[in-house]
């Protein structure tokens, strides 16, 4: 089989800049995370919780509007960003529920 | 019929240089085209299998640290297993109290440490007595570690030889006569704690009357129905259950209370600390509480109590040797003066 260019654009298997970024701030938070998790480090880590989640969130919704690039990367990274932003407030309300004190 | 072929095959044959035409008007790859799509190509397969691979193994720690923070919170599970430990201690802890506002707990990977300081009242001073750590391994806890400060600790492994709150009916392990010379021993500027074992079973007010002025009744060692034979049914030594006589003042603790006598919290521990024997029976010091019967016995039977922690000046503390209610003394932790 040979290999030839198509009509219409050579850069569909490609993924979205904003969706790598959107990927890679995912990936960042979550090691900050587990860092943080193994370490047991005293005090919130509110970059990696929640504004890199933010900044991750935004971009792979950017990188979900294409036609002619990869949507993988801006799945993965909203999904991470996602779930990083749902383990924050199910972390927060389990610990509220867990020897609270006033 | 033969027509009708004829047509496919010649549809056919168009399709076929339709098709062909298509192909040679591609504009072919040169061979460093077509390198350079295969490393691209290789290069993104890498660099997505890495970083896939990468997400994948950072979601197991925060995945397993969100399951069990669910496990413990779900339910009040924690705070249920906290409950537990700290009443376990009011009521099989002579003269020993804690301060619930001030336990530490810490959730691991399916697994929760908790540690909190223990008090004994002596005078009129709380000092620590020492303090507990207990790991649990979901809600299955460990035997504690304690690291105890006091000078005259009670047995961790109990025996009738080691009991210092005796019931009427069972021998008095000890010398009486040298725990009485021990308290006129001691100096007078000091106060003291003591165990205090009765000729006969009382009512705890009966008990609070009976007893001379300036000192403190602590805690009161509750009959309940095996404390003369000392050992359960398949003879496991056990240790007295009992509960504090005053008013506790500290924050949460089961023993503020404002309605009701502390006889009442003392029945409503017993009935939780039956329905989690297992987790009570890993903290307190007998390894048998056999609740379920004395319990029974306590609610048929009513709160009579055989022994108790009395604090006080060591001056006064001699005048229980008048006292006709009381059959034997023990003397238990000594400090400076602070009664006043």
């Amino acid at each position: 089989m040979e290999l030839g260019i198509k009509k219409k654009g050579g850069s569909k298997r490609l993924p979205t800049i904003s969706g790598f970024l959107s990927f890679l701030i995912a990936l960042i938070s979550l090691a900050g995370l587990n860092v943080t998790l193994l370490l047991k480090t005293p005090g919130f880590p509110a970059v990696f919780l929640i504004q890199l989640p933010l900044v991750g969130l935004f971009l792979g919704i950017i990188g979900q509007v294409t036609q002619k690039r990869s949507r993988l990367y801006a799945i993965w990274g909203l999904s991470l960003s996602i779930f990083l932003l749902i383990f924050t407030l199910l972390m927060v309300v389990s610990s509220l529920g867990i020897n609270y004190k006033p | 019929m033969s027509d009708e072929k004829n047509s496919f095959e010649e549809d056919y044959q168009q399709y076929l240089k339709e098709s062909l035409h298509e192909v040679s008007n591609l504009n072919h790859y040169s061979k460093e085209g077509q390198t350079e799509i295969v490393t691209i190509g290789k290069n993104m397969a890498r660099r997505t299998n890495i970083m896939i691979s990468l997400a994948i193994l950072l979601l197991i720690v925060p995945i397993m640290t969100l399951s069990t923070y669910m496990y413990y919170a779900i339910g009040g599970k924690a705070d249920h297993l906290i409950d537990v430990v700290t009443k376990t201690i009011y009521v099989t802890e002579p003269n020993m109290s804690l301060k619930p506002l001030e336990l530490e707990d810490d959730i691991s990977f399916f697994s929760m440490n908790i540690n909190f300081d223990v008090f004994k009242r002596i005078g009129k001073e709380d000092y620590k007595a020492g303090n507990y750590d207990i790991d649990f391994l979901l809600d299955q806890p460990s035997f504690p570690k304690k690291n105890m400060l006091l000078d005259r600790q009670l047995p961790e492994f109990p025996s009738k030889e080691s009991e210092v709150m005796i019931h009427p009916k069972a021998n008095i392990p000890f010398n009486e006569a040298d725990q009485w010379d021990i308290l006129h021993k001691i100096p007078d500027g000091t106060v003291a704690e003591v165990y205090v074992s009765l000729n006969e079973l009382m009512k705890p007010d009966d008990l609070k009357n009976s007893l001379p002025k300036n000192m403190e009744l602590r805690w009161l060692a509750v009959d309940t129905g095996i404390d003369a034979d000392q050992v359960n049914k398949e003879g496991v030594p056990i240790t007295p259950l009992g509960y504090p006589a005053q008013y506790d003042p500290t924050t949460w603790s089961p023993f503020r209370t404002y309605e009701g006598p502390n006889e009442e919290v003392f029945l409503d521990i017993l009935s939780l600390l039956s329905k989690n024997e297992a987790v009570a029976e890993k903290v307190a010091r007998a390894k048998s509480l056999s609740l379920g019967s004395r319990l029974a016995y306590i609610q048929k039977h009513g709160v009579k109590v055989y022994g108790a922690v009395i604090t006080g000046p060591t001056v006064e503390l001699r005048k229980l040797q008048d006292v006709k209610e009381i059959r034997a003394l023990k003397v238990g932790e000594v400090k400076l003066w602070n009664w006043e």
